[in-house]
């Protein structure tokens, strides 16, 4: 030791080599001991409890509280219980939620995944080591087996929402030459929304004669106020622009519609000034703006659908052993806007490499059949009493007489001289 | 002579102008940002709209980046400034949309709840002793928690029209935001920083402590006066932010963060407290916004933007820095 009590440089220096010895050795032995079957106590599966917690990858957003819910839901109807753990966004954290909801040894474990590979590794941990399967809505983990996953095709959504607005600008101007489309897309880090983008892309590219902008409609914080920004800007250079998509409704759709409103640029669908609005999701804001005539058509995702069927899958067949084949088809789609009965449009399984994938068929909300109250964006309000309270704003719209406009309330079930449903309170 | 006294005032006044641009040299930085920005798509930057635009939103990011600078000033950091106007928003919603409450009621109560928060972190940072980083950071979580289990995930709006009528209304074709909030703020922050004593103490406590106790100077009360200070701020920023939105979201306010740091430190606010300038962080708020806002006006591709905007940041507080250094050591 030198003077002062200082701690001197080899004396340090040792100390850290000593360190370094250590870890190795027991990084080297629990490597060893790892890889020896004999000597690692094989997990026996406990009798599966009636119980699947679920992971949801934030509660920001109706959509994912909405999966949750139906989820929950459809579990309870077959006589399971279940957690929910919020991961807040943080991939780190969903992981630990996984383990936490593993170690109570569930039946299973469902989770609507940030990212697929930071959480390919503890999928592939809890299947293989405590023997849990694993299912997945929403966001597929491409990067690991897994025993049932519910999704839809965020291109081919994003794609639909393209050639219903080419479909939309033809009926409108006779031709696509020279008409300036923006697509407010959102944060690029996000998988869906990203993907919305490229499909919506893919039909832009398919018409070069189309003036194509891309804007940011959020960041990774989801805020609706840099969708205000955004849209202020833009429609300031381009008060001309014939079409506008976005990457999803909700609030970022009202952001944009109160920034059209003060720059009088809300015109209803039958006046010639009309902007051309499209969109992905089908959130309940969107079927009262559809009704208003101020948005046209949202290329619809349904979370019911991914909740309610992820829960059946699991229980029905992946705790019961039964395999989930090639082609198989989910036949309980009465209750869906776009199953039987509706749009008729099948909802199968396709075998990917991250194992069996329920694909929800993509189809799009447009005047014609906004007033089907199995839409999911309704069906959140008159079943789950999740009222979406942005639905409530009103704005002048321009090219029709308040009194034209028909009471979207009735949509939702309640009368028509109030903005919000009785119940909310 | 004639000659002379004009020769005098004209040296005077080149004098003045070169100490005024050496003080706050964020200003032609500003306008070399500006002008750089519009360069290339001047008739889509360089009209009333984009200037209107930066306006706008620059004044939440002002309120929050003024009550951020008075606490730095002071030598401490406030993160609780997000989780105040989430808050404080989501109280004004509830009064408004579930109690029909009018916003000249509403508001003061706002403005409270803004304080209280704030006094409740000046205590346990003053009094208690938590370290200010720790204690802000744990109030954020609790709002914006709170915020989570109250909005249930969904986006709350249907707010009154006077509740909206600030944030959306014009008066002589310019935005009521422009001509009321955005002045009454600035004249507001000129006068806590330059011009009131508070101001003078805040200056002296973020020095030095020490001293500025020596000298007579409350401390203690001089601190959590300015977390204060800092939430009712905040709570006028959730105000102006959820009227002009219509919305309030869970991730209320969270972009605006980090760049309420950015701008008071841009515009010259030391992070170790002690210095700082209501010129600075008003400037420093616009650089932000201008920034934000041109990248989008000219076109950038959004896979480019954060790149950009960081390295238009990094140039110009590089800038500074060196340009002080070299005052310190002349």
């Amino acid at each position: 030791m030198s003077e002062g009590g200082k701690i001197s440089r080899r004396k340090y220096l040792k100390f850290v080599a000593a360190g370094a010895v250590v870890a190795a050795g027991v990084a080297a032995g629990a490597y060893y001991l790892s890889s020896m079957p004999a000597l690692t106590p094989t997990p026996t599966p406990t009798p599966a409890k009636k119980f699947i917690p679920y992971v949801n990858k934030t509660r920001g957003a109706l959509f994912f509280v909405c999966i949750e819910e139906a989820f929950k839901r459809t579990l309870e109807a077959r006589g399971f219980t279940s957690e929910v753990y919020d991961a807040k966004g943080d991939a780190v954290l969903f992981n630990e939620h996984l383990e936490s909801g593993a170690a109570k040894k569930p039946a299973a474990i469902a989770c609507n995944p940030i990212d697929s590979n930071a959480q390919a590794y503890t999928i592939a941990k809890i299947r293989r080591d405590l023997k849990i399967p694993v299912g997945i809505a929403d966001t597929p983990c491409t990067a690991t087996y897994v025993d049932a996953t519910v999704v839809f095709n965020n291109f081919i959504g994003g794609r639909l929402a393209g050639l219903k607005a080419i479909e939309l600008l033809e009926e409108k101007y006779g031709s696509t030459d020279g008409l300036r489309v923006v697509t407010f897309h959102g944060y690029l880090g996000s998988d869906a929304w990203r993907a919305r983008m490229e499909g919506f892309d893919s039909v832009m590219a398919e018409h070069p004669e189309i003036i194509y902008d891309k804007v940011p409609m959020t960041d990774e914080t989801a805020s609706a106020d840099i969708t205000a920004k955004n849209a202020d800007i833009y429609l300031s250079k381009h008060p001309d622009v014939a079409c506008m998509n976005f990457a999803s409704e909700g609030p970022w759709l009202e952001a944009a519609l109160g920034v059209m409103e003060a720059k009088g640029l809300l015109y209803h669908r039958s006046h010639p000034k009309h902007i051309l609005m499209v969109g992905v999701d089908g959130y309940p804001n969107t079927f009262r703006r559809i009704i208003e005539g101020i948005y046209d058509v949202s290329s619809a995702q349904d979370p019911l659908f991914y909740g309610e069927a992820l829960a059946e899958l699991l229980v029905d067949y992946v705790i019961q052993g039964k395999s989930i084949p090639e082609g198989f088809e989910y036949t309980e789609t009465e209750k869906y806007a776009w199953g039987k009965g509706g749009l008729n449009l099948p909802a199968k399984v396709k075998v990917e490499p991250w194992g069996p994938t329920l694909y929800q068929p993509n189809y799009v909300i447009t005047e014609e059949n906004v007033w089907n109250i199995k839409h999911w964006g309704v069906r959140v309000v008159r079943e789950f009493h999740l009222w979406d309270s942005i639905t409530e704003r009103s704005y002048k719209i321009q090219g029709i007489e308040p009194k034209e406009i028909p009471k979207w309330q009735e949509l939702f079930g309640f009368s028509a001289p109030d903005v919000r449903p009785p119940w909310v309170k | 002579m004639r000659g002379d006294i004009f020769c005098f005032s004209k040296n005077r006044m080149i004098n003045s102008f070169r100490s005024f641009f050496s003080e706050y040299f964020i200003i032609p930085l500003y306008l070399c940002v500006f002008v750089g920005l519009g360069w290339n798509s001047p008739q889509y930057f360089f009209n009333y709209d984009a200037i209107t635009n930066i306006l706008i939103y620059a004044t939440s990011l002002l309120i929050l980046s003024l009550a951020q600078g008075i606490v730095i000033i002071t030598g401490n950091i406030d993160l609780s400034i997000i989780g105040i106007a989430g808050f404080t928003a989501y109280f004004g919603w509830f009064l408004n949309v579930m109690y029909n409450l009018p916003v000249l009621i509403i508001f003061p109560i706002m403005i409270l709840l803004g304080i209280a928060w704030g006094a409740f972190n000046g205590f346990m940072i003053q009094k208690v002793g938590v370290p200010s980083l720790v204690q802000t950071l744990s109030v954020m979580f609790i709002l914006y928690g709170f915020l989570l289990v109250a909005t249930g995930g969904t986006s709350l709006g249907g707010f009154s029209s006077d509740y909206v009528w600030l944030g959306s209304a014009t008066l002589l074709n310019i935005r009521v935001i422009l001509l009321v909030v955005l002045p009454l703020v600035c004249l507001l922050g000129f006068y806590l920083i330059h011009l009131s004593k508070l101001g003078l103490r805040l200056l002296f406590v973020g020095g030095n402590k020490n001293a500025a106790f020596l000298l007579g100077i409350n401390v203690d009360r001089t601190i959590i006066l300015a977390f204060t200070l800092s939430g009712a701020l905040s709570a006028l920023a959730g105000f102006v932010t959820s009227s002009r939105l219509g919305i309030i979201t869970t991730f209320f306010g969270r972009e605006l963060l980090m760049p309420s740091i950015a701008a008071p430190v841009i515009g010259g606010v030391s992070l170790s407290g002690g210095e700082g300038s209501f010129i600075g962080i008003l400037f420093g708020s616009l650089l932000m916004q201008t920034i934000s806002t041109g990248l989008i006006a000219i076109g950038i591709s959004a896979w480019y933007i954060d790149i950009v905007n960081g390295l238009i940041i990094l140039i110009a507080i590089t800038v500074d820095a060196v340009r002080r250094r070299r005052l310190v050591k002349a």
